[in-house]
């Protein structure tokens, strides 16, 4: 019994029974998940290497975020952070096409972590020097860093065409490990073994736990929060890279995109205080697996990724709930065999809540079994209308004049502005249906979104055949206003 | 002897002039923010002359009407010193819930707009309860309701749907006639609610209660007052208005998809914050938020007016801004501090 109890007090208990269940589901529900073998590279495939490989960013993150929480801090530019990061790295990379270089490779990865490591320190000043909530402070460069990150790259998709830009995202030839694995296992090892042989845990814990009790005791807190935030800085260079070099570009607009919750997820999994003090280094980098192995679990049972931040958001909640003082007292009452008023009444409110839990239960329940109370959705066929040549833009100018950031309108009123050839609508028609049929224009809508313009027409065929009337046709065309002139030019979808 | 004595006279000045000009009052930020606004607008009209006709004007009104109503909301969270980051999320839940339920059912859009309504406050009295009930930071809980919110948003539809709803179109070509020009129903709904929030934040119990808790929250609750009550309340009311400003946003738009919003939360705070609302809590009136709006709908006029500068650069300047008036605020908050410090020591060395 005690040594179940000592194993169970462990720190690291938790999170390893989390990593490790998922592990153990996959290993009976997902065919070959053990499996590992060498793909044409040289490098290690499997699911097991996918989950290491993947975590890799992710774990680097969270090593910069565990001490910036463990301070009594919050880093939430981390993902812009490494968006800045691609961007200055492709940059100065470039993307010629045959792989030529503007700049040294190692001078680009250089750059893009202290460009990364400097905006982490000014997130240090605000935080320290001017005394400015954590949130708040790095709330800036959260609303900012993807802007720059745009400004860097002007807006484009920086494609790099560089070979041993591509072996940091997958493996260098000859070793069967993948690069980012390796990067992520050598910094941790290296951050593991400073905090072990210096006292530099001590202090950051003093200071997250009580600022002016561990400044009164000799510590320099604030010094030392400054330093941690620009290390959170660091932390977010490096993995902007690795995650830049995996899809071998820099996307202004997701790379690293929510990677802030990621990471922050990432210590709470790991057991570690949201609130700060005591922390495991340990923990948060199982909790980075932990999060990458649910990822990859669902991508493997072809769950829809759109349905992983709903699980993340409920599995943060959980956590900072079990891990809140308050929650726990209130469990505890409403579990104990005390018989004094109070928690009589915290028992009513636990009966209480079972039984609107159990009412809510066979609600679902009884929806989902009776077909007649489950309300079914009648979503027409959409079939798209190729339209290349039909389209015949006459009046670019007014476009111009209409432009507005994120305008959208009928555009039914400026049937001089896009008009379809009758000509070719006539023969579209034919290739569709063999019955006398005629097509509508139900809706014309043009969208305006920063340097693009979208024309959106959807049209119903009018007809006796019923099959081809309750579809619903549309076409699609873009145009594109180029950087220099301010003009507006037509892109083909 | 002599020039010791005019010196401390003249730091006396030096204070009691503070006091009088009082940089570090609430009201300062809002009268900086308010002559940012008129100078930004007007110093860029004689560049960009269409801004000088009322319609431009109007337009600003129309085109941030969301972000108005979610940073009043915002402003209600930051003044009791917590913070709401899911709003511009649950704009994007609104819009996909209210295109899938008008397109797919035969709802009336009436039932849709209350049915969202309700959603909104729910989930805003969720997040509440978690952060008020069980201590939880505000920001990890609206941080998580952000992520099931946008997730929701993609398990309902990940394509864009389009709201063909002849009373939502309605609504959106329906216009004010006003001098000069015109307004739309969103525009004047974001006013509406700006004009009723001035008055909940400073003529009720309820918004003193705000004010109070914002201030110190140990020192309301040894007041006597309903902490935990009125924040629920404000988290609710929070959930509310960004259900309100998802519906407008869904008559704006007039559709429904995954990344609509995206980073509007990030708006509404930086217009509450330009705005002149302290990030820690208890300083701020609400009237600041539409000058915080106004003023990046200013920026965002100017940049499409231009047609040549990037679209990024209203982000970079809001951010800029943001972190001008953060500093400021800092800066104030010390030399208040300071000038507390001082009139300690004196009043222990007369004593």
């Amino acid at each position: 019994m005690s040594i179940i109890r000592k194993i169970t007090s462990r720190r690291l208990f938790w999170p390893f029974v989390g990593f490790f269940a998922i592990i153990v589901f996959n290993i009976f529900f997902t065919p070959n998940f053990l499996e590992i073998s060498l793909n044409n590279d040289g490098m290690l495939y499997g699911y097991l290497v996918d989950i290491f490989n993947r975590a890799a960013p992710l774990i680097i993150l969270a090593t910069g975020m565990t001490f910036v929480i463990a301070t009594g801090g919050i880093d939430i530019s981390v993902g812009s952070l490494c968006a800045i990061s691609a961007a200055v790295a492709c940059y100065m990379m470039g993307g010629d096409f045959n792989g030529v270089l503007r700049y040294p490779f190692w001078l680009a990865l250089l750059s893009a972590i202290l460009v990364c490591t400097a905006l982490g320190l000014f997130n240090g000043f605000l935080v320290t020097k001017l005394d400015i909530p954590p949130v708040v402070a790095t709330l800036i460069l959260l609303t900012a860093g993807r802007g720059i990150a745009q400004l860097i790259t002007s807006g484009q998709i920086i494609t790099v065409y560089y070979k041993p830009y591509y072996y940091i995202g997958t493996n260098f030839p000859g070793i069967v490990f993948p690069t980012a694995f390796l990067v992520a296992l050598v910094f941790v090892v290296i951050v593991f073994l400073f905090i072990k042989n210096t006292s530099l845990q001590l202090f950051i814990e003093a200071s997250g736990v009580n600022r002016k009790a561990s400044m009164f005791s000799g510590i320099k807190s604030s010094n030392i929060t400054w330093l941690i935030y620009g290390f959170s800085g660091l932390c977010a260079g490096i993995s902007g890279i690795l995650l830049s070099s995996m899809i071998r570009a820099a996307d202004a607009n997701n790379a690293g995109l929510n990677y802030e919750l990621d990471a922050i997820l990432a210590v709470a999994l790991g057991g570690n205080s949201l609130i700060g003090g005591k922390f495991s280094l340990m923990g948060s980098v199982l909790g980075a697996l932990t999060i990458q192995a649910l990822t990859t679990t669902m991508y493997a049972k072809d769950v829809s990724p759109a349905v992983l931040p709903v699980v993340k958001a409920i599995v943060v909640i959980i956590i900072c709930t079990f891990q809140s003082e308050t929650f726990r007292t209130i469990l505890k009452k409403a579990f104990s065999r005390d018989t004094s008023l109070a928690t009589k009444r915290m028992k009513r409110t636990r009966n209480l809540a079972f039984a609107g839990a159990l009412v809510i239960l066979i609600f679902f329940v009884v929806i989902s079994v009776n077909p007649r109370l489950n309300p079914t959705f009648s979503v027409p066929e959409r079939v798209m209308l190729d339209f290349e040549e039909a389209i015949n833009v006459r009046d670019f100018d007014k476009l111009k004049s209409l432009y507005h950031e994120n305008y959208v309108e009928e555009v039914n009123d400026y049937v001089d502005l896009i008009a379809v050839k009758d000509e070719k609508l006539m023969e579209m028609l034919s290739a569709i249906s063999d019955t006398p049929a005629q097509l509508k224009i139900t809706k014309t809508r043009l969208t305006i979104t920063g340097d693009t313009a979208r024309v959106h027409t959807n049209m119903k065929l009018i007809t006796d055949d019923e099959n081809l009337a309750n579809k619903e046709y549309f076409y699609e065309f873009k145009f594109q206003k180029s950087k220099q002139a301010g003009t507006w030019k037509l892109v083909l979808l | 002897m002599e020039t010791g004595a005019t010196i401390r006279g003249k730091e006396e000045i030096n204070m009691e002039n503070k006091r009088r000009f009082s940089l570090s009052s609430p009201t300062m930020p809002l009268v900086i923010t308010f002559v940012l606004f008129l100078a930004l607008y007007f110093g860029f009209s004689f560049r960009y002359t269409p801004m000088l006709k009322p319609q431009v004007f109007y337009n600003i009104f129309i085109d941030n009407a969301t972000i108005l109503i979610l940073a009043v909301g915002i402003t209600y969270v930051l003044l009791i010193g917590g913070i709401d980051i899911s709003v511009g999320s649950v704009v994007a839940l609104v819009c996909m819930a209210t295109a899938y339920l008008l397109e797919f059912t035969t709802l009336h859009p009436v039932v849709v707009m209350i049915l969202m309504l309700i959603m909104g406050a729910v989930f805003g009295l969720v997040q509440g309860t978690f952060i008020t009930y069980f201590d939880m930071q505000p920001f990890i809980v609206t941080l998580a309701g952000q992520y099931f919110a946008r997730g929701m948003t993609a398990v309902i539809n990940e394509e864009t749907i389009h709201i063909s709803n002849k009373v939502y179109q309605s609504i959106a070509r329906f216009q004010i006639k006003l001098p000069g020009g015109f307004i739309s129903p969103i525009g004047l709904l974001s006013i509406i609610v700006l004009i009723i929030s001035i008055f909940v934040l400073q003529y009720t119990k309820f918004g003193r209660n705000i004010y109070a808790i914002g201030g110190s929250e140990t020192s309301a609750l040894l007041m006597g007052l309903p902490v935990k009550r009125t924040k629920l309340a404000v988290y609710t009311l929070s959930g509310f208005l960004s259900a309100l400003a998802g519906v407008t946003f869904s008559i704006y738009m007039l559709s429904g998809y995954t990344l609509h919003a995206m980073g509007m939360e990030m708006d509404a705070i930086a217009s509450s914050v330009i705005g002149g609302t302290s990030l820690t809590g208890g300083v701020g009136y609400v009237l600041g938020s539409l000058f915080g709006t106004t003023i990046q709908g200013t920026i965002k006029t100017i940049i499409s007016l231009d047609g040549t500068i990037n679209s990024w650069y209203t982000r970079i300047i809001v951010a800029a801004l943001l972190c001008v008036f953060i500093v400021m605020q800092s800066i104030f908050t010390k030399s208040k501090e300071r000038v507390k410090r001082k009139e300690k020591s004196k009043a222990k060395t007369t004593n």
